[in-house]
Order: structure tokens, then C-alpha cells, then sequence
């Protein structure tokens, strides 16, 4: 039976689907069913996620067994929990310009914490994760909770399993600044190129990408805060060769985890192919925001500021105070344009041309 | 979704100002709140937004936007001279992509919370915004009075049996202590007048008003959790221990925060334990002032002390941020100053 739904990552041709696995027709490759989870991965990547292989093993025992709510409840991981369950990093919808109800790409799923939220508003989502035990926690949830409209897939956001032109919105949560260490051999900043061409490849014309991603220049890494991927102080702020040879010293490799400034961001963006590039602010972060602010107009920023943040000013040191009182007397188009670039986290819609 | 909600601000501005807006002079800025999520939107620089959506696609809580949507309804069709710009104008509702919508406008002004740490040291300036409050809400409650011919049976009890169940809910209750509420509202029950009941805000705290400097008025949004047939004086009192508790942050921070430190208190100002004696109990320049403004407020509803000591009750078991506390401290100290 032929399945147009996924195409073979490494050839882009159709597929013939067999009892356990597809096969492609061009490239005689075969890619296993496992589990009712088409893998499409030629070996098995090393496992990385919040918790250990063996803890995340025996969570999904339990969610199997007593229901994937009572095994969340028993993570020992707070920060985890909360992640899994919190539903309103979906937000960024209402700044996409294409169809949001269509059918959509979560790359990177991680555990799903995007992937069923808007699971309730679109036709479907596949929802791609490499690892293992991350993805099936995924499918088991769907079966559990009967959203059949959700199709777990094991795969690499470099070689996207899918035909071109299928889905209306893709989004990367958490997943660019990571690309670069999926594969040791390649530059980091090629491997983002390569899956950004892939997501152009593979989106609609006019349909869009979310961005979720932590800002190089972010404030608190001038005042030496560990870079959260790296764990280095100050070397998101070194050119990449100085952060590269800073990495080899401490950590005994290579620094691979790229972030971007946000000017970077945008030519990164448009040189891949995307006609339009939003970037917006998530405030306090990507991960969980309350507020996300457009930073290429200076009057909601500055809205933001005196309403929001004025409302949290009077309960702050007198040093806030007084950095607060200065901001407020900067006109907001010149407060915007230096602060953008400092900001913490970036939210950005970039859109593919309807021309492409 | 981002096209289909700017086509639906283009045309309401044009509606308005009969001219066409392109989709590049159009912002949105996102809050996520609780019940749903917000998009102001701001039009060709302007530095306050003109509109707003409340938006969600959770079937749950449609219904507190239907809710929103209906009392603000009902009350720009109401005839209120002096209080008819200070709550928001529904504009349109609908569906987008599955999201129920609502459009307003949206509010000018500065958050109260503000204004009020602004006037921290200024007994007069308090007292005005909360004369500026109390007035507010006595034309509002007078305005949307339950007629006697529409009262029925059984409302103060439908009232109760909520107001005791979602109390329940968040910290369990007592035998002992249900009992003696339930004896309470029996009391009271039968005194209470029929028509006692009004356009209840039920979220009215600082955190929910804007504060115009210029035209010295206020604007009340969020009406989300209202209910017509609500009870007075409740609005009152929420608005009371959250101002108290807004005030105490504020002294806190400034005593405790070092010079410099880059510290923040992100979680401002949910009334404690002596915030509540403070405000309603002990007598200060804060209860003396509260108690002038329930004493006016209760007079023109002819509300007996019994019913304001029932209300208060009730005032404690429904507020949102309540502490399981409060209610301790009425039970073992009874009618509170403000009222006697």
C-alpha cells in the first residue's frame, strides 16, 4: 500500500508500507514500525532528556499501565511535571499568519508538552522526537486519551520523514541551539541550515515557522550566567572559535550549542528561504511565558513596560527602581531598538513565500 | 489566525473611523491570563491599545467569556450617565479556527496598583481613589438592583450553596465550622430583603481597574466571573483586603530589599493573616477609612448589621485569594470594627 503521509528522509521518494516497516522504492531503505511508531533513523541516537534513560524507561511502564496522568504525578522532577502539563506555551498561535487548524509539524516534540495543546485545534499533528522513550510516552498518551488525530513519529529534524508541501505551520521549540550536536562532523551552523531547508522543503507556501529560542546576547549573560546548553559562563558572547576553544578547555569538546543575536536571526532566516521574519519577545521565557511582546514596533514594548512591569516596580529593590525609572523616561522606538537585542528569549514566526 | 483577527480589527476601524487600515499598522501584544488569552491591539503607534480580544479555543472556559460578553452587554444598554465610560464596550464576538472571540475596547489609563503605590505616603490620595471606589460601586449596584417583580425564591440560598462549595473546594471545611456558617445563613435568611441583589463584579481588586490621572476616572475590566444577580457589598470588601495587601508589599519591600540588590517580589500582595485584622479588625487610619466607606455603602442599600455581618461571611468564603485563615479569625472574633 502506498503512504503518502511520509517519504524516505534520505531520498525525499515515496514509500511502499509493509507489515512492519516501510520501504522506499528508490533507495531500497527500510524503515521499522516499531511499536505502532514508524522510526525513521538509521541508527539509534543517544539518549538525552530531562531525566535518566532508566527513570524515563520505567515512567512509561507506568503511564502504560496506571495511566500516563498518575505516572506524571510521580515524576520526581518538579520542573518536568510542570512542563509536561503547562499548555499555554501554545499562544504564539494567534501570530501566525497561515492556517493553525491545518496540519502541523511539532519537530522535537520532546514529551509532547506542544504537540497536545494544539492537538485540540487542528486537522493533525505529527509530532517528531529521535529519542526513544520520549516518543512513546507520546503515543502512549494519545492512545490513552483517544487523539488519533496525533501521529507520534521517531525521527531526525535533519532528514524530515515527510513529502514537500504538507503542513501548514512547523514549529521548534527548544530545538535549533541543539541541531548542532546531533552530528560531530559537520559545522553547527550548517546542520541549522540543512533543517531549516528541510522546514522550507516541507511547509506550504505562505505557511509558517515558530521559533522558540534563548537570545545570545540575553542581559544576564553579561552578568555571568551560565549559557544553559554549554554551561559555560560568557560564551555565548565569544566569537564561536574563542567559545570553541573555551569548551575544549573545560568541558573536553567542541562548543556546538549556537545561539543567535537577533539580527543573526533574521538573516539565518532569510537566507534559508523565508520571505517574512516576526520576532517577537516571550516574557519571562519561551518555555513558560506570560506575555509575548513584538519587538518591531516600540509601543507595545513600552505598553508592556509601564503597565506590566510599572505594576511589579514598587515591590522591587531601590535599584530596579531606579533602572525602571530611567527606561521610563527613553522614547519607546529608541527603548525597543537597544533592548531587543537583549532581551532573554525570542518567539519568531517566519513565513515561506506563497511564490516558493 | 494572525490575518483573520487584523481583517477583523480593519473592519471595526473602519466601521469607526470610515477609513481602511493596512495589516503592517496593525500590533498585537499577548497576555496569557487565566481565564483566556488577550491580545491588545495597538493601531499605527498609538501608545495605548484601542482594542482588545479575549480569546480561547477551551471549551471550558468559553462560558466566562459568554459571561463577560453578556453583562457588558447588558450594561452598555443601560442608561449610566456617570459611570457609562468606565467598563469596556463589547464590539463584535465570533469564531476563528476554532477560537471563540470576543472584541472590545480597551481601556485608557494607568493600572490602580500604580497610582496607589505612587500616593504610598498620601492618607488624602487613598482616600480619594477609595471614595472615588465606593461611589463607583454604589451607582453601579443601585443602577443593576434586582427588581422586586424579577426576584425569586432561593436566591440567597443559590448564592450560599456556591459561595460555600468552591470555599470547600479549596480548604475543606470543618463539621464544626460548617455548622456554624450554615447556622449563620439561617439567620440571616429570612431578614435578608428580596431584592438585595445586584450586578456583582466578583474579581474587583486593583489588579482589574485602570486609573485615569487626567479625567480622575476610573475603568473596570475582566468581568468574567460577574453574575447579575449577585450579592452587595462583597465587591467592596474584595477591593478593600487587596488594596491593604498591596500597601503592606509595598512596605515590606522597601524595608526588606537591599540597596542593591536586583530583587523583585514577583508574587505582589495577596492579603495575609494581618492584613485581614488590619483592615477589618484593629482599628487604624486603613479600618477607620473602610469603615466610613461601608457605612455609606451599606446605607444606601439599607443593609442591617446582620446582613453586612452575613455578606462578610460570604466576602470571606468566596474571594479568590483567600487565605483558609480568615475565616478562623471571623469565627473567633466575630462582627468585624468596620462595621460597628
Amino acid at each position: 500500500m502506498e503512504q503518502k503521509e511520509f517519504v524516505c528522509p534520505l531520498c525525499k521518494k515515496e514509500l511502499r508500507q509493509e507489515a512492519d516497516a516501510y520501504l522506499c522504492r528508490e533507495c531500497s531503505c527500510k524503515w521499522k514500525i516499531k511499536d505502532g511508531i514508524p522510526v525513521f533513523l538509521k541508527e539509534e541516537i543517544p539518549y538525552w532528556a530531562e531525566i535518566p534513560q532508566v527513570e524515563a524507561r520505567a515512567f512509561n511502564q507506568l503511564a502504560q499501565k496506571e495511566g500516563w496522568r498518575k505516572a506524571v504525578e510521580s515524576l520526581s522532577s518538579q520542573s518536568l511535571k510542570e512542563y509536561i502539563f503547562h499548555e499555554s506555551r501554545i499562544n504564539w498561535k494567534y501570530f501566525v499568519p497561515s492556517d493553525v487548524s491545518g496540519v502541523i509539524l511539532d519537530a522535537g516534540s520532546g514529551w509532547g508538552s506542544l504537540s497536545f495543546p494544539f492537538n485540540d485545534y487542528c486537522e493533525k499533528i505529527y509530532s517528531l522526537e529521535p529519542a526513544w522513550e520520549r516518543i512513546n510516552f507520546i503515543k502512549i498518551r494519545r492512545d490513552q486519551d483517544q487523539l488519533y488525530n496525533l501521529v507520534p513519529v521517531c525521527g531526525d529534524t535533519l532528514n524530515l520523514p515527510f513529502p514537500d508541501s504538507y503542513f501548514d505551520v512547523v514549529f521548534y521549540s527548544g530545538v535549533l541551539e541543539w541541531l548542532g550536536t546531533s552530528n560531530t562532523k559537520e559545522k553547527p551552523d550548517d546542520l541549522q541550515k540543512k533543517a531549516l531547508a528541510e522546514v522550507i522543503r516541507v511547509l506550504k507556501p505562505g505557511g509558517s515557522l515558530y521559533i522558540g529560542v534563548e537570545n545570545r546576547l540575553a542581559f544576564f549573560y553579561f552578568l555571568g550566567v551560565k549559557d544553559p546548553h554549554a554551561g559555560l559562563r560568557f560564551s555565548t558572547l565569544m566569537p564561536r572559535f574563542l567559545a570553541d576553544l573555551y569548551s575544549k578547555i573545560v568541558r573536553k569538546k567542541s562548543y556546538r550549542e549556537y545561539l543567535y543575536s537577533y539580527n543573526a536571526l533574521k538573516r539565518l532566516l532569510k537566507k534559508s528561504g523565508f520571505d517574512e521574519v516576526k520576532i517577537f519577545t516571550p516574557i519571562p521565557s519561551y518555555l513558560n511565558y506570560k506575555y509575548i511582546v513584538p519587538l518591531d514596533s516600540g509601543y507595545p514594548f513600552n505598553y508592556w513596560l509601564k503597565n506590566v512591569l510599572a505594576t511589579r516596580i514598587p515591590f522591587a529593590s531601590a535599584v530596579l527602581r531606579l533602572i525602571f525609572g530611567f527606561l521610563k523616561i527613553i522614547p519607546p522606538v529608541t527603548l525597543v531598538a537597544v533592548l531587543k537585542y537583549f532581551v532573554p528569549d525570542y518567539a519568531i514566526i517566519a513565513v515561506k513565500s506563497k511564490k516558493q | 489566525m494572525r490575518d483573520e483577527l487584523k481583517k477583523i480589527i480593519i473592519r471595526q476601524f473602519q466601521k469607526e473611523q470610515g477609513r481602511l487600515l493596512q495589516h503592517k499598522d496593525i500590533s498585537f501584544l499577548l497576555y496569557a491570563s487565566r481565564s483566556c488569552d488577550i491580545l491588545f491591539c495597538f493601531i499605527n503607534s498609538a501608545k495605548t491599545p484601542r482594542y482588545l480580544f479575549k480569546i480561547t479555543a477551551n471549551k471550558d472556559l468559553f462560558s466566562f467569556l459568554k459571561t463577560e460578553q453578556s453583562i457588558l452587554g447588558e450594561l452598555s444598554e443601560c442608561d449610566f450617565p456617570s459611570i457609562s465610560e468606565t467598563f469596556p464596550r463589547v464590539l463584535g464576538q465570533g469564531m476563528v479556527q476554532n477560537h471563540y472571540f470576543i472584541l472590545e475596547t480597551a481601556g485608557q489609563g494607568e493600572h490602580l496598583i500604580n497610582h496607589i503605590c505612587a500616593c504610598k505616603n498620601s492618607l488624602e490620595q487613598k482616600k480619594m481613589i477609595f471614595y472615588k471606589i465606593t461611589d463607583w460601586l454604589i451607582e453601579l449596584h443601585k443602577q443593576t438592583t434586582l427588581n422586586p417583580k424579577d426576584s425569586r425564591e432561593g436566591l440567597l440560598e443559590e448564592n450560599f450553596k456556591e459561595t460555600l462549595a468552591l470555599y470547600k473546594k479549596k480548604h475543606g471545611l470543618g463539621q464544626a465550622k460548617e455548622e456554624k456558617i450554615i447556622s449563620s445563613h439561617n439567620q440571616v435568611s429570612s431578614l435578608y430583603p428580596a431584592s438585595a441583589f445586584i450586578l456583582q463584579h466578583r474579581d474587583f481588586s486593583p489588579w482589574n481597574i485602570l486609573y485615569n490621572r487626567k479625567k480622575g476616572d476610573i475603568f473596570v475590566f475582566d468581568w468574567e466571573y460577574g453574575a447579575f444577580q449577585g450579592l452587595p457589598l462583597i465587591d467592596l470588601l474584595n477591593f478593600a483586603i487587596d488594596f491593604k495587601g498591596i500597601i503592606s508589599a509595598q512596605d515590606k519591600a522597601q524595608k526588606i530589599t537591599s540597596k542593591f540588590s536586583l530583587s523583585i517580589n514577583v508574587n505582589i500582595s495577596y492579603a495575609g493573616k494581618d492584613d485581614f485584622l488590619d483592615a477589618f479588625y484593629n482599628k487604624n487610619q486603613y479600618s477607620l477609612l473602610l469603615s466610613g466607606c461601608v457605612s455609606k455603602y451599606c446605607q444606601e442599600f439599607n443593609l442591617s448589621s446582620k446582613s453586612s455581618e452575613y455578606l462578610f461571611l460570604l466576602f470571606i468564603l468566596r474571594h479568590l485569594y483567600r487565605e483558609g485563615c480568615f475565616l478562623d479569625l471571623f469565627l473567633e472574633k466575630g462582627c468585624p470594627f468596620i462595621f460597628k
